[in-house]
């Protein structure tokens, strides 16, 4: 966090809570490639909102959840244009010194190849939360099985950008696996694109660490991963009410959970002779 | 799909008009969201405007010259106890484009299911 802006924005009140705090990360990263000025005032003014909303809330008695999920619900659908947003931006710092412009985008370059799929499980982390908690607090909470998966597979996914920097091989299988239900949202065309693209991100990521060298690591490495990612799918589209069916799609969990265990355990080195 | 030049989209002309409308409520500088919560009083649904939708649009209503903006005084802000607010205000140019945007979409044959019921 740079500039005069956001300088004076830490000696003030801060917006609060989970969702808050995630928006601003959220903001924080599209801003990344943008011009040190447009990313100062975006993140501001949406710091600002953010604020106003909780205000908002506090003064008409609402409780704090309520303005959690409205935050969550804002950030999510802005999200494509957010997005759309930042890229009209890089394109006007084009006019920008080169030193400066090559600073910026070589900063938010190498922060996109890195993270890029982690951004996006959570983003779809935070709108199945957001879906889900919605459905718990409907009256009789009528899709109680589904609001349990969505639940789930968001927390996988959280579990995922979590542990991203410690334990990368474990965050993207547990991003492949929170995914892969995402991915099969017929009826939301974009979060099913952004499911598909984030866990097809995640396992390339996996392969790409276990497979080294070796072809034949990476090929195991990658059938543990579509075991793994087709496990909840096939639990979601077939396993509810199928006793049996369901034991299956846990079985074919747990064999391409070993299957990874095997690509990523230590190799023994042979000695060449003299 | 892209626009004419010099036509709104609709979320523009909400905007324009929840501006205006707080104008005339004695409101001369508003912010972001008290702009997403007039328009969402207006909305059946009653949701808030999300962020990256609401501030693309007010950035370009501002190119425009159809609004105008400014941080407001970071002491006064500070004082309240909150982060200081980007504050709007209407210009000489909104009501006009606001009427033309109107007088457009009035003329234009209602389609799909509007077309439908209207009568």
């Amino acid at each position: 966090m740079t500039g005069r802006l956001a300088r004076e924005r830490t000696g003030t009140a801060a917006a609060t809570g989970v969702a808050a705090r995630i928006v601003l990360a959220w903001v924080d990263c599209y801003t990344g490639g943008v011009s040190a000025e447009t990313a100062e005032r975006r993140r501001d003014e949406i710091h600002s909102d953010l604020w106003e909303q909780q205000a908002d809330a506090r003064a008409n008695g609402r409780p704090p959840i309520a303005a959690s999920l409205s935050i969550a619900r804002r950030a999510v659908f802005g999200a494509p244009a957010d997005l759309l947003w930042a890229q009209t931006q890089r394109a006007a710092s084009r006019g920008l010194p080169a030193e400066q412009k090559a600073g910026i985008m070589n900063n938010a370059t190498r922060l996109l190849v890195r993270w890029w799929w982690v951004l996006g499980a959570a983003v779809l982390a935070a709108w199945g939360y957001t879906m889900s908690i919605g459905q718990l607090l409907e009256p009789g909470m009528p899709y109680i099985e589904g609001t349990i998966q969505g639940l789930t597979m968001s927390t996988l996914l959280a579990a995922g950008v979590v542990l991203r920097a410690r334990m990368p091989r474990t965050a993207g299988t547990l991003v492949v696996a929170g995914a892969a239900t995402f991915a099969m949202l017929w009826w939301a065309p974009v979060v099913m694109a952004l499911g598909i693209v984030v866990a097809l991100g995640a396992a390339v990521e996996v392969v790409r660490l276990m497979a080294r060298r070796d072809a034949g690591v990476g090929t195991l490495a990658a059938i543990g991963l579509v075991a793994v990612a087709a496990t909840p799918i096939g639990y979601a589209a077939l396993g509810y009410e199928s006793g049996a069916l369901g034991l299956m799609w846990l079985v074919l969990g747990a064999v391409g959970v070993a299957l990874l265990i095997a690509a990523g355990a230590p190799r023994a080195h042979t000695v060449q002779p003299v | 799909m892209r626009r004419r030049p010099g036509t709104l989209l609709p979320l523009e002309a909400e905007i324009l008009d929840a501006a205006l409308r707080l104008h005339r409520s004695g409101d001369q500088r508003f912010h972001g969201f008290g702009i997403a919560k007039v328009i969402a009083e207006g909305d059946e649904t009653a949701t808030l405007t999300s962020h990256g939708t609401l501030y693309k649009a007010l950035g370009r209503l501002e190119a425009a010259g159809l609004l105008a903006s400014d941080w407001e005084d970071a002491d006064a802000a500070a004082e309240q106890g909150r982060p200081r607010r980007r504050l709007y205000e209407v210009t000489g140019a909104t009501s006009v484009a606001l009427a033309e945007h109107r007088l457009q979409t009035s003329r234009v044959a209602p389609l799909g299911r509007a077309a439908w019921e209207t009568p």
